[in-house]
């Protein structure tokens, strides 16, 4: 199960692409890590930035990370994100049940966000603006 | 028989304890994740990993050298000002510890968060993870005398 991180990769985009919301408000834009250099935007980026394991026994053992996710656009205003990114929030908060959402052989017990996220730079003189939150994600291997 | 019980309280020597335990466990916890920050951190002229600082608890900085020392790696490296701990955390009382480990680069969040064409590659997070645990592991003893 070391590539557990890609069953949460997998969640995410899934999740997030087969909302309407989002997935029109983006353009289908919805890239893991980095979107392909000259991408339209906006866009939606999610990446992994770190965790820790808690081992609870042989097989079992608790996962806690935290994924960057967020709503991006070219201009100076958030405004034209705001929807995105709301969507995102509720979208992903919401989205876990009680007995968790499982993913191949991970299930997915909890998302929540834990910081919120609004930054706003330049590249070669185009203002772009950022809009989300760090969210953490817990996961466990999904027994038979 | 007679029995005789002697009580001896030894309250004042736990309150002096938790003072100076708390303040190491702080001062360790911020020491540790600046290294383990500093280490992970992407290298090229190595300013990012080296402006890594400490700031706190009380007066104690290494931001001087350490921004001396990004600098020296890379001229073009643009520094930032020092967050100190009352700055971090305006409503806690100045009485308490408090430590901030910091980048002291401009350039570092982009480095942490990525842009748009650019993943992250984090290393203040992955520190924080590591820094969570071993706080909590030095902050049990803090009563021991």
């Amino acid at each position: 199960l070391s590539a557990d991180l890609s069953r949460v990769d997998k969640w995410l985009y899934s999740h997030m692409a087969a909302d309407n919301i989002i997935n029109t408000a983006s353009g289908g834009r919805i890239y893991a890590d980095e979107a392909p250099q000259g991408a339209a935007t906006p866009m939606v980026l999610y990446a992994f930035l770190g965790g820790s394991d808690r081992l609870l026994s042989f097989r079992g053992r608790l996962s806690s990370v935290l994924y960057l996710i967020r709503a991006v656009n070219e201009g100076s205003s958030y405004d034209s994100i705001l929807a995105v990114a709301d969507r995102i929030d509720e979208l992903l908060t919401t989205a876990i049940s009680d007995q968790g959402t499982v993913v191949d052989d991970t299930r997915i017990t909890a998302c929540y966000r834990e910081q919120p996220h609004q930054r706003k730079d330049q590249a070669f003189g185009v203002p772009v603006v950022y809009l989300g939150g760090y969210y953490r994600i817990t996961f466990q291997p999904a027994f038979q | 028989m007679p029995v005789r019980v002697r009580v001896i309280s030894r309250i004042p020597q736990a309150q002096a304890a938790i003072v100076k335990n708390t303040t190491d466990a702080v001062r360790d916890a911020a020491q540790y994740g600046r290294t383990y920050a500093s280490q992970i951190a992407p290298r090229r002229t190595g300013s990012l990993a080296d402006s890594m600082y400490v700031s706190g608890p009380g007066e104690d900085s290494s931001y001087p050298q350490a921004t001396s020392t990004a600098s020296s790696d890379n001229p073009r490296a643009i520094i930032v000002p020092e967050v100190k701990p009352s700055e971090a955390e305006p409503n806690v009382s100045p009485t308490y510890p408090v430590a901030v480990y910091a980048p002291g680069v401009e350039h570092s969040i982009f480095i942490e968060e990525g842009t748009r064409y650019m993943a992250p590659q984090p290393f203040l997070i992955p520190s924080s993870e590591v820094v969570r645990n071993f706080f909590l592991g030095a902050v049990v003893k803090v009563a021991d005398i």
